[in-house]
């Protein structure tokens, strides 16, 4: 039985994953097609118009799901390249113990004493980073957690019997870590990566936000509350549905994290 | 009678905003500044010096027309007035005669002194300034005696007035020996002029008070400034700024965002004047680019923008132009040639020189796509906008642009050193417009690697005589090789709107790069 | 004891400093651009005049030289000059703390306050409608996006109600703490947030914890109150665990406040970093690195010795 709170995350997730993927395919309008006879100013939500339309007389909604696409796709990629590093530096500082624990541990205090924010903004200000190598700056920034963790399960695991029987009969360290131990820490591994994934989104959108991130005519939810914030006064519709569904989608992300944590 | 009004006024405004009530002195002005000031000194500062043009006062200045007027000299020389002298080996010797009675704000007499020392200071290598215009032309400045100054040009510069003097005069007594760079002067700058800092917290204002030995009158004989104090208020974040016009925390904003600028509509006891400025905004064309390098490609470019559908994406204030030339300036040519907004014509011209539609839709030739990397300035929300539209004009035609902007000093960098296919952006000329410095092969301004030897030509003369006749036709021509060249593709003038009280008069508009704060000796808060 | 303890942690924390430093120095100085490009765009500064700024930087040594000579220099208390406004980083930086203080310690205390009530009431109501009203709470605080979340204030406190004014320290020229107090509500509200939810469920994991320990029962059974139990036995030992994570979250609002400081025009740390970074001025944004990752191994620190005083079985010999 899974907890009540993951099938709630799973049902909201899926939702919102639904309405990005298949609502820009539904919608009558380009996330970038301008309309000339609309130009000037934002317009309310309308029956065309469900959430309104931008300056440029762009549909709000359809930028608004397409944004998402670009928005999780970061936030999925981006933990699952975090929790791959992290798994993979925890599981050899936690088999290897000694010095290369001690060095891949002091890497990881340097990372995680490093302020995360200041540090992607100067990062991102320096190279301008497509979406890719965004999500490789955003991974290269939360694998610390995962790592961490799994170190953690490692060093209790190795204690086991059966990993003590594996070596004596002469399996390699490489071997062990990948048939025994890593399997052994995917619980611990899917809590981390969930958190992730919610981390990983929320780094994006502050990014461009702060306008450091994707560029516009690209819409992530992030650079569309960018460009809506001198609008916010006059034309509240564009600025609350973004920042809503970055609300929802982390909440869903963190209750399907929260529950698996208490199933464990 | 005044005050009663004004106070009046001020808890209506409360009352109805239901605002913080604002407690301050009734005959202040409080402004509101977009950026957060870097440093006060008007030669180091990478903002335009709207707080040091209320401090600090040159030898002369622009006026609402773009016209010189005396300021800290007597009269604007001029060949005519003899304070213009050619010399026979191609130079000029500029002579300025000082107003007497001036004092800095700390009491001690502005003399020749001052100004000979102004010219060596920013020249100083060792000085890091973001402008030292007009510097090197000089080669010796003599100060015969307090009042008069005698400036000897290597060769006849008709845009003197421009740079330099007119920004504003050093105090010689205070900064003598002293690191430019570093010197407490950037915090709290001494000046003649009508206003003095008085207390300079970064990132939150600027205080100034009223100097009292200011020289200037008015019309009446009483003694300016009228204000007591402006005080300057630091609001990077645009939405704060809309926030505290509408909650009466502001009273002046003079460049207002056109985003902003659209949403003020109707305030009570608000204006919003909009007022000529000499910047204009511009698409241009790298000459890097191999496909840029095709005059047919640029013309195509030229034919798809459509100025309107510009102008309209911001708020109706710019004014569509087509000359590199405002049109304030007497030798603009109204007649220049200019392609105009004809998608079917820039599809047709490209299809005729090769570049077909491929199945991305973009155009190709010989494996080389019509794809480019697209510039503005990040986080000016306005360039934005209208890269937002380019970029779909252009993608009616089949050509594929994709922004890649950059803030503060990335983009610069990448401006200065073309690192870019396509920019938009806006150039600023002073009263006396150098044009040489973005068009010209050699040009410190011109990143687009474009080199024309006749443009390279016209823009001598045009920049080495003082005849205003022979300067004109100059000016046509360049306005006409530029339109046919195609290296920059001007779209709009921009204006300034300024957002003020009602209750403020005596305000006028500069289009120049001094900004109104030049005037601000006369502006007086009334009922 | 402690003394020697205290000296082997500080010990231990130099080679984390020094490996923060070398990622620093890194990133700053393997970017496309480097330092000296600053200076290069500017048509006004001549080739002779770059080669004596890169000379007065050490820009033209070799780039372990120049590590070596700017880790020096830092350790000495030379953080050089700002690119953007030719002063000292380290009286940039000095003139921001305060106001970044002020905010940090307003909306840290009351977070501080809040997760404490909050925390001990859903332990104590575990399983309960009031825990679960406030760990679904807790979870919404822990997901609001916080830009988002200052937005929507300004719009409704400020824009529709006008009860507060949108940014800035204070009215200028006005010195009241009423004034100050409302300037402060909404960016000190919006830093509080997160970590109110965040610690409230540290405590509360913390209180359910040792609300099943023996000598709470002992406690219970000897006839204590309620409350007195609560409080006086268990969220003594409940807090334990929290105070290395509140530690950790106290050190990086020094330079973690960017993006509220940014909305709210607040001119402190996070402000000036902002700037720096639209100006490219590496030194200042070095100077507020260097110290936020400081903040955060002295909070950490900081912390063990909390934990060693609230803890009598915590001995560091």
């Amino acid at each position: 039985m899974f907890d009540r709170r993951v099938t709630v995350g799973l049902a909201l997730l899926a939702l919102v994953t639904a309405g990005v993927v298949l609502g820009p395919l539904l919608s009558p309008y380009r996330y970038d097609e301008q309309s000339l006879d609309l130009l000037g100013r934002p317009l309310p939500p309308s029956p065309a118009h469900w959430l309104g339309t931008d300056e440029l007389g762009r549909d709000a909604l359809t930028r608004l799901l397409h944004g998402g696409r670009i928005s999780l796709a970061v936030g999925l990629i981006g933990a699952l390249v975090a929790t791959a590093v992290g798994t993979a530096i925890g599981a050899l500082a936690g088999y290897m113990g000694g010095w290369t624990d001690r060095i891949l541990m002091r890497l990881t205090d340097v990372m995680l004493s490093i302020p995360a924010l200041p540090l992607v903004l100067v990062i991102a200000g320096l190279v301008r980073p497509a979406p890719l190598l965004l999500v490789m700056i955003i991974a290269g920034l939360i694998w610390t957690a995962p790592a961490r963790l799994v170190r953690a399960e490692v060093r209790s695991l190795k204690q086991r019997d059966y990993i003590a029987a594996a070596r004596t009969l002469g399996a390699g360290p490489l071997r062990i870590i990948v048939r025994h131990v890593v399997p052994n820490t995917l619980g611990a591994v899917a809590v981390s990566a969930t958190l992730a994934v919610g981390g990983a989104i929320m780094l994006e959108s502050a990014l461009s936000f702060l306008g450091f991130g994707v560029q516009p005519p690209t819409p992530t939810w992030g650079n569309l509350l960018n460009k809506a914030g001198p609008w916010a006064v006059s034309a509240p519709w564009l600025s609350i549905p973004p920042g809503l569904l970055i609300l929802v989608t982390i909440l869903a992300v963190n209750m399907i994290g929260e529950g698996l944590q208490r199933r464990r | 009678m005044t005050t009663v009004s004004r106070r009046t006024l001020l808890l209506g405004a409360a009352a109805t905003a239901c605002a913080p009530a604002r407690r301050r002195n009734l005959n202040s002005l409080v402004v509101g500044l977009t950026y957060d000031i870097d440093t006060l000194n008007v030669y180091s500062t990478g903002f335009l010096g709207d707080v040091p043009a209320a401090v600090v006062e040159g030898l002369l200045a622009p006026d609402a027309d773009a016209r010189y007027v005396p300021v800290l000299a007597t009269n604007v020389p001029t060949v005519a007035n003899g304070g213009i002298v050619l010399t026979p080996e191609g130079g000029m010797t500029i002579t300025y005669r000082l107003r007497p009675g001036v004092r800095w704000h700390d009491g001690a007499s502005f003399t020749s002194a001052d100004v000979a020392f102004t010219w060596r200071a920013v020249g100083n290598p060792a000085f890091i300034a973001e402008s030292k215009d007009g510097t090197e032309d000089i080669i010796a400045i003599e100060t015969p005696d307090a009042l008069t100054v005698v400036c000897h040009y290597g060769k006849v510069v008709p845009g003197f007035a421009t740079t330099l003097f007119t920004f504003g005069i050093l105090p010689r007594h205070l900064l003598d020996g002293v690191d430019l760079n570093t010197a407490p002067y950037n915090e709290r700058p001494i000046g003649t002029g009508p206003f003095r800092v008085t207390d300079f917290r970064r990132g939150q204002y600027v205080l100034t008070e009223r100097n009292p030995h200011y020289w200037r009158r008015d019309a009446a004989g009483r003694q300016l400034p009228h204000l007591d104090s402006l005080i300057f208020k630091i609001i990077p974040n645009s939405n704060s700024l809309l926030m505290q016009i509408r909650s009466g925390e502001l009273d002046l904003v003079v460049a207002t965002p056109y985003d902003q600028a659209k949403q003020m509509g109707a305030l009570d006891g608000i204006d919003l004047v909009r007022s000529p400025l000499l910047q204009w905004q511009h698409l241009d064309c790298n000459f890097r680019n191999p496909a840029l390098q095709d005059r047919q490609v640029r013309l195509a470019i030229a034919h798809a923008v459509d100025r309107t559908a510009l102008v309209r994406a911001l708020g109706g204030f710019p004014q569509p132009i087509t000359s590199v030339v405002v049109p304030i300036f007497p030798f603009h040519d109204p007649a220049t040639p200019t392609p105009g907004h004809d998608p079917a014509r820039a599809r047709a011209i490209l299809d005729a020189a090769g570049w077909r539609v491929d199945g991305d839709g973009v155009r190709a030739r010989d494996g080389r796509r019509l794809d480019f990397r697209f510039i503005v300035q990040a986080g000016k929300g306005d360039d934005e906008l209208a890269q937002q539209v380019i970029i779909a004009q252009l993608q009616a035609i089949g050509i594929l642009a994709r922004a890649d902007n950059r803030a503060g000093v990335a983009y610069r960098q990448a401006r200065y050193k073309g690192d870019f296919d396509l920019i938009y952006s806006a150039w600023v000329t002073g009263a006396d417009p150098i044009y040489s410095r973005f068009f010209a092969s050699d040009g410190a301004n011109n990143s687009l690697a474009y080199a024309n030897p006749e443009l390279d030509a016209v823009l001598a003369t045009m920049e080495g005589t003082l005849d205003a006749e022979a300067r004109r036709v100059a000016a046509f021509a360049m306005q006409r090789i530029l339109a046919h060249d195609l290296p920059t593709i001007p779209l709009t003038t921009n204006v300034a709107v300024v957002t003020k009280r009602r209750a403020l008069t005596g305000f006028t508009p500069n289009p120049t790069n001094m900004t109104p704060f030049v005037g601000a000796a006369y502006w007086r808060l009334d009922a | 004891m402690m003394l020697r303890w205290l000296l082997g942690r500080l010990a231990g924390a130099v080679p984390t400093l020094l490996g923060i430093s070398l990622v620093l120095f890194l990133v700053v100085h393997l970017a496309p651009g480097g330092p000296m490009d600053v200076y290069a765009d500017n048509p006004s500064v001549t080739p002779a005049a770059l080669e004596r700024i890169a000379e007065a930087y050490g820009l033209n040594r070799p780039l372990p030289v120049q590590y070596g000579l700017w880790l020096k220099s830092m350790l000495v208390g030379d953080w050089g000059y700002s690119i953007r406004t030719g002063r000292p980083v380290l009286v940039e930086m000095a003139e921001r703390l305060g106001p970044t203080l002020l905010l940090g310690g307003v909306a840290m205390g009351a977070a501080l306050l809040l997760s404490l009530v909050l925390g001990v009431v859903a332990a104590a109501r575990a399983g309960q409608w009031a825990d679960r009203i406030i760990s679904g709470l807790a979870l919404v605080g822990l997901s609001i996006p916080v830009f988002w979340l200052a937005l929507v204030l300004q719009l409704v406190f400020s824009v529709w109600l006008g009860w507060l004014p949108s940014g800035g320290l204070q009215t200028i020229g006005v010195e009241a703490v009423g004034d100050r107090l409302a300037h402060l509500a909404m960016p000190a509200t919006v830093l509080a947030v997160a970590t109110t939810a965040s610690w409230s469920r540290y405590i509360r994991a913390g209180m359910i914890t040792a609300l099943g320990q023996d000598h709470i029962r002992t406690a219970r059974a000897k006839g204590m109150g309620e409350a007195t139990v609560l409080v006086r036995h268990a969220l003594r030992n409940a807090i334990i665990p929290a105070v290395s994570i509140i530690a950790l979250d106290l050190a990086s609002v020094i330079s973690g406040a960017v993006i509220t400081e940014a909305i709210f025009g607040w001119p402190g740390i996070g402000s000036l970093f902002v700037q720096s970074m639209d100006g490219r001025d590496y030194p200042v944004l070095m100077g507020i690195l260097m110290m936020g990752s400081a903040a955060v191994i002295l909070a950490n620190i900081a912390a063990d010795l909390v934990q060693a005083r609230l803890d009598p079985r915590i001995r560091h010999v």
